[in-house]
């Protein structure tokens, strides 16, 4: 597997990826299936810790459902019975013994507070929240990467202050930028609505207005690595022998650019857009308190106040596997850039 | 270098996000492109479930009140009128019998009749559940008699069954019986008599509801709009943009935030919600001594500014008070206990305690914002004055478990205002839910034992002398009550001030 060190950014600790390259067999074939045979065997002892902390966790925090639903009117009687119905005076072992032996056949069981299906829950809402990660990736890909291609190629003054420029856009709070944009865009220019979202089978035109604004704020700190990254690995690349002798054999700059240093340079980008993507799935919480969007963020704020363990259970199993298919994909990419790179 | 590349990739962004945003602008009604048939309502939390027998009380019965009319109606006095029903009376003397009959020709959401037998499934079903009210009203049997006429035979007296049978609370809140036999339909669907009724395809459970006019509500005119939205939108700063942007007409707002939203062209009304209060607790002296003499309760009382923290935690969205309750209350009482903290002091001496005493205290946090820890804090230091020393626990969702676990003297917190028999269920009696320790005052029992059992002005007679007791027993601190700003647009009508909840509010349309 390829390093994945990184620095207070996101970016990659090893600059260079020729330096750290591997020989092996590339990403196709058997090295594919052994990765894939790998990743699934690693990803069940991943997944049993993470639940497990997570209900552990889930179970020392202060207060349980049964007194959530009864509020102040409860009797102790009543309190007691509604606990033993939940079985939340069962043992944390026990209760989470329970629950696995449920959810490893797909039942995620029935949201405490309100008795609807976990999993219809959680997913009605994959939709909103993934809408906003991979707009977020595309907005940081595609701005992160050109403007840190210019700010390598262009350097000086220009090229320094882009690089500021990201270091500022990484330093402010997600909820501090989506406040101002909201004041700007949707309350003064009107262009966006403040707060929601629209399906995409509703309104393919409103879904995207609902998304600008919270894709523009929780894409800002991930713009700012992948800037900060393509621009040390561009300039990193850019500076090397090899661009040197192409250069000098006539090769032309667009090419030299776009064709060699891009590719080079896409190695340790791939890393950083690894690490934001994971990212970027905490920021998707903050953003959707922001902008009141209804997608796993504020599902599992709400449910984790409600003590609604099992809803905060799939939501945190859903994470995990997106964590998990990430790596993969990252590591898959590895193999594609640069064959020599090994996934066996 | 050749930047034509990536210009041009700026430049296809650029485009793509102003022909966006001018397809927003181009819909000319704001942001939201909505129409003058839909309702748009903002709440800072909704219904934990649909099912309105599992359900607790405050802003969620915005929402309930236009898809679940109830048996009876609260009024903004306490007093409850009659909706579904059209005749009832007390059977016998002492309110332990209760016989209503209801409106013909009325049917539920779902096509089926309202009768005697789908009310008596609804209450028993009520009853039984794990709900927060499902103890308020001891329902000893349910009859039916005849298809229009129910009976209530109650395990304990009972004044005030048609308020209990009102909004408040939900049990009036009626299910169709195809519901009741079905309860998870019940979590996913409305099934009242209302006139309005959830869509579930365009509602995401906790975030948003959408409901649509339902086919057999009996006056079809009722339902004004086309469409209502219930948007939960907890974050307050989010609310006032939503309201500065348009895209809310009727919503809750909070003191932080109402002043805002008045400067936007938002109408705000706001009125008496409940008491911030810190309740005495341990006022028989099991773990904390000095708290069962009523001279140092009252010292407590003596010794906090009200004006001062009112105005700096709520501003004009509250009000000092030194009466806990909100109904049956003595006027000349409401400035019991004026800010004096010599007379604190003296009647700390005279009850033995020159020096003061230390006890423990526990609030909410500020999970409530200003209503909860910073509220207890300035009190603590108003009390570290007179020499009581104040240790504050912060609680968060815990907070009942913590108040309730015998380890604090004093509780802070901001109970929704409630009538008084209910009050005494909460606190007074011995075995009040919110009463750890069992403290209880054989004056204030037997006046409730009375009061149970007397109707109209007798019963008001004696609550009256009971939260009277309550208030020179010094048995809370009372600071402000607490007001809940409303935000409403231009065209929202028909929301009464004086409401102690926006229940049943008309929420007219006049374009």
């Amino acid at each position: 597997m390829a390093d994945t060190s990184v620095d207070a950014m996101g970016a990659p600790l090893t600059r260079s990826p020729r330096g750290r390259a591997k020989r092996g067999r590339g990403a196709g074939g058997s090295g594919l299936t052994s990765l894939l045979a790998r990743r699934m065997v690693t990803a069940v002892p991943l997944l049993l810790v993470v639940s497990s902390f997570n209900f552990l966790l889930l179970s020392l925090t202060p207060g349980d459902a049964a007194r959530q639903m009864l509020g102040t009117s409860g009797t102790p009687e009543q309190y007691e019975a509604l606990r033993r119905q939940l079985g939340l005076d069962l043992p944390v072992y026990e209760q989470y013994g329970r629950w696995l032996g449920h959810a490893v056949s797909g039942d995620f069981g029935n949201s405490i507070t309100n008795g609807t299906p976990v999993l219809e829950s959680v997913m009605s809402r994959v939709p909103v929240t993934m809408s906003l990660i991979v707009g977020s990736l595309l907005v940081s890909v595609v701005v992160g990467v050109s403007l840190g291609v210019f700010s390598a190629v262009r350097g000086g003054v220009i090229g320094r202050a882009v690089d500021a420029l990201a270091l500022l856009g990484w330093a402010l709070p997600v909820f501090w930028v989506g406040s101002v944009l909201v004041v700007v865009f949707a309350i003064k220019l009107q262009w966006f609505p403040a707060l929601g979202y629209v399906p995409f089978t509703e309104s393919p035109q409103d879904w995207v207005r609902s998304l600008v604004l919270p894709v523009t704020a929780l894409s800002l700190g991930s713009v700012a690595a992948v800037l900060k990254q393509t621009r040390e690995a561009m300039l990193d690349v850019l500076g090397s022998e090899y661009i040197r002798m192409a250069a000098a054999n006539g090769v032309s700059r667009n090419s030299l650019i776009y064709r060699h240093a891009l590719k080079n340079a896409a190695i340790p980008v791939v890393t950083v857009l690894g690490v934001q993507t994971i990212g970027l799935l905490g920021g998707a919480v903050l953003i959707e308190s922001v902008f009141s969007v209804p997608g796993l963020g504020s599902l599992v704020v709400g449910s984790a106040l409600a003590h609604d363990i099992p809803t905060v259970q799939a939501v945190a199993v859903f994470f995990t596997v997106v964590v998990i298919i990430v790596n993969l994909l990252v590591d898959l990419a590895y193999g594609l850039l640069n064959p020599r790179v090994s996934t066996a | 270098m050749n930047r034509t590349p990536l210009i041009a990739l700026l430049a296809a962004s650029a485009l793509a996000l102003g022909t966006t945003a001018c397809g927003a602008g181009s819909e000319g009604d704001g942001p939201t492109g909505t129409s003058a048939n839909e309702l748009r309502i903002g709440l800072s939390f909704g219904p934990f479930t649909l099912d309105p027998a599992k359900d607790g009380g405050g802003t969620p019965n915005v929402m309930r009140s236009l898809t679940n009319e109830s048996l009876f109606h609260m009024n903004a006095d306490y007093t409850a009128s009659p909706a579904l029903v059209s005749d009832y009376k007390y059977v016998g003397d002492g309110n332990k019998v209760f016989e209503f009959t209801l409106k013909k020709g009325i049917r539920f959401t779902d096509g089926s009749p309202l009768d005697a037998a789908a009310v008596k499934t609804w209450l028993e079903y009520f009853a039984k559940q794990p709900g927060p009210y499902a103890s308020t009203l001891s329902i000893g049997s349910v009859e039916t008699k005849g298809e229009y006429t129910v009976r209530l035979n109650l395990a304990s007296p009972s004044p005030i069954v048609p308020l209990l049978l009102s909004q408040y609370g939900n049990r009036g809140a009626l299910s169709s019986p195809k519901s009741v036999a079905d309860p998870g339909s019940l979590a996913k669907g409305t099934y009242g008599v209302g006139p309005y009724v959830l869509d579930p395809a365009q509602s995401v459970t906790g975030d948003h509801y959408t409901l649509v006019p339902s086919k057999h509500y009996h006056d079809p005119s009722a339902a004004r709009f086309k469409k209502v939205t219930v948007r939960i939108i907890p974050n307050p700063s989010s609310m006032l943009r939503a309201f500065q942007s348009g895209q809310i007409d009727f919503g809750n707002l909070d003191s932080s935030t109402a002043p805002a939203a008045e400067k936007a062209g938002v109408k705000v009304m706001h009125w008496r919600s409940g008491t911030i209060a810190v309740t005495l607790a341990d006022r028989d002296g099991t773990a904390t001594k000095p708290l069962a003499d009523v001279r140092v309760r009252q010292a407590l009382n003596y010794a906090i500014d009200r004006e001062s923290i009112t105005k700096a935690m709520v501003g004009e969205y509250g009000r000092p008070t030194s009466q806990y309750q909100t109904e049956y209350t003595n006027p000349a009482l409401e400035d019991r206990y004026p800010y004096d903290p010599k007379k604190a002091k003296a009647l700390l001496a005279k009850a033995g305690y020159p020096k003061g005493f230390s006890m423990d205290v526990v609030d909410p946090g500020a999970i409530i914002g200003n209503w909860g820890d910073p509220t207890m804090q300035t009190v603590a230091k108003y009390w570290e004055k007179v020499g009581v020393r104040v240790k504050v626990t912060q609680a968060t969702t815990d907070f009942i478990q913590q108040a309730l676990s015998k380890k604090f003297a004093a509780m802070q917190w901001a109970p929704d205002a409630s009538p008084t028999s209910i009050a005494y269920s909460l606190l007074y009696g011995p075995k009040a839910s919110m009463n750890p320790f069992g403290a209880s005052n054989a004056k204030i029992d037997a006046l409730y034992h009375q009061g149970q059992t007397q109707q109209g002005d007798q019963a008001a007679k004696t609550f009256r002398k009971l939260n009277s007791m309550v208030t020179e027993q010094a048995i809370h601190v009372p600071i402000y009550e607490y007001h809940i700003p409303w935000g409403m647009n231009e065209h929202i009508t028909g929301v009464k001030k004086g409401s102690w909840m926006v229940f049943g509010a008309d929420l007219g349309w006049t374009n």
